[in-house]
């Protein structure tokens, strides 16, 4: 699943999305000064989610490293964390450069530069991480511009309520 | 159960909210219909009584949506006199039947996610977040993007 909505497919419905959101950004130009200069609101809001899910395919990895947890259930979880890291840099506008700009937060993170990200977490902190990414969602998809964009934000916060709820039951 | 909603689910057909709303309701309307089902046919008393909690579940969110329909002056979808039923009455039949009756309710809700109305996305993106861990509860599987179509 996750390959079309109403027939389009993904790919199509985030292209759709990008271009609604750079429209978007510049019917709304000079009026959304509160965000870095070279970065729509959409765009601000997909880098934070792109650093939130890298983190977490970081945290199941290490979990995963140490042995700690159901395992099949933690490689099912990975597996749909990097679907939506791939859905989000897809989201990401053509021209809009690969790592965030440095006002708009920390780069990419790695094991070694975050000493949390190091530790194994346990399920049940995996699955209080869950909750509380789902739990932003609905105010993420409101949030943004574009319509499209809204519906993947809230598709992967229904998947995330979903882990949360198999790391509950595991 | 699992028919896709009638008509367009593109983002654009969605922004102006009312007809994602009545796709919505309609869903839930199945759904608490589907939900008496099978709090009386179920031969156990563990299916039974899920399946009357999750029926009070929907009312409570159909509730919601038509008081969503009626503030934004528009028209309540009627309920209808029936909707489909399995044919069978054994558990798996009836999960399966669960499932289905979620993830219809699951893509009307990612179509109400696409409204401009910022109100209805974030009860769009609740509803479809309820429907996904439901589903689950009947025994189905987390897809990565639940409330998309598979093709």
């Amino acid at each position: 699943m996750g390959q079309a909505a109403g027939g389009v497919s993904r790919r199509a419905l985030l292209g759709a999305t990008v271009a609604g959101a750079s429209a978007a950004a510049l019917a709304g130009c000079g009026t959304v000064d509160w965000y870095p200069s070279d970065t729509t609101p959409d765009e601000h809001v997909l880098r934070s989610l792109l650093r939130e899910k890298e983190r977490a395919v970081v945290r199941y990895e290490t979990a995963l490293a140490d042995g700690s947890g159901p395992s099949d259930l933690l490689e099912r979880v990975l597996e749909n964390h990097r679907t939506h890291l791939d859905a989000l840099l897809d989201a990401l506008p053509e021209d809009a450069e690969p790592t965030p700009p440095e006002e708009d937060g920390p780069p990419p993170v790695a094991a070694d530069e975050d000493p949390e990200l190091g530790e194994a977490p346990s399920p049940s902190s995996l699955r209080a991480m869950e909750a509380s990414a789902a739990g932003m969602r609905p105010e993420q998809a409101a949030a943004v511009t574009d319509r499209g964009l809204a519906q993947l934000i809230g598709s992967i916060g229904a998947c995330e309520a979903g882990h949360a709820h198999q790391l509950d039951e595991a | 159960m699992s028919e896709a909603p009638s008509g367009s689910e593109e983002p654009e057909a969605a922004g102006d909210g009312m007809s994602a709303l009545a796709e919505a309701l309609r869903a839930e309307n199945a759904a608490v219909y589907a939900y008496e089902f099978v709090a009386g046919a179920a031969g156990d008393e563990g299916r039974s009584e899920h399946g009357l909690a999750l029926a009070s579940e929907h009312k409570v969110a159909r509730t919601e949506l038509r008081q969503a329909i009626l503030d934004r002056e528009g028209s309540p979808p009627a309920v209808e006199p029936t909707y489909p039923l399995p044919s069978g009455r054994d558990g798996d039949t009836l999960d399966d039947f669960a499932v289905g009756v979620e993830n219809t309710c699951a893509h009307a809700a990612l179509w109400l996610t696409a409204a401009d109305d910022t109100d209805l996305r974030v009860t769009g993106a609740r509803l479809l977040q309820q429907a996904t861990v439901r589903a689950l509860e009947w025994g189905g599987e987390l897809d990565a993007l639940p409330g998309y179509e598979t093709r």
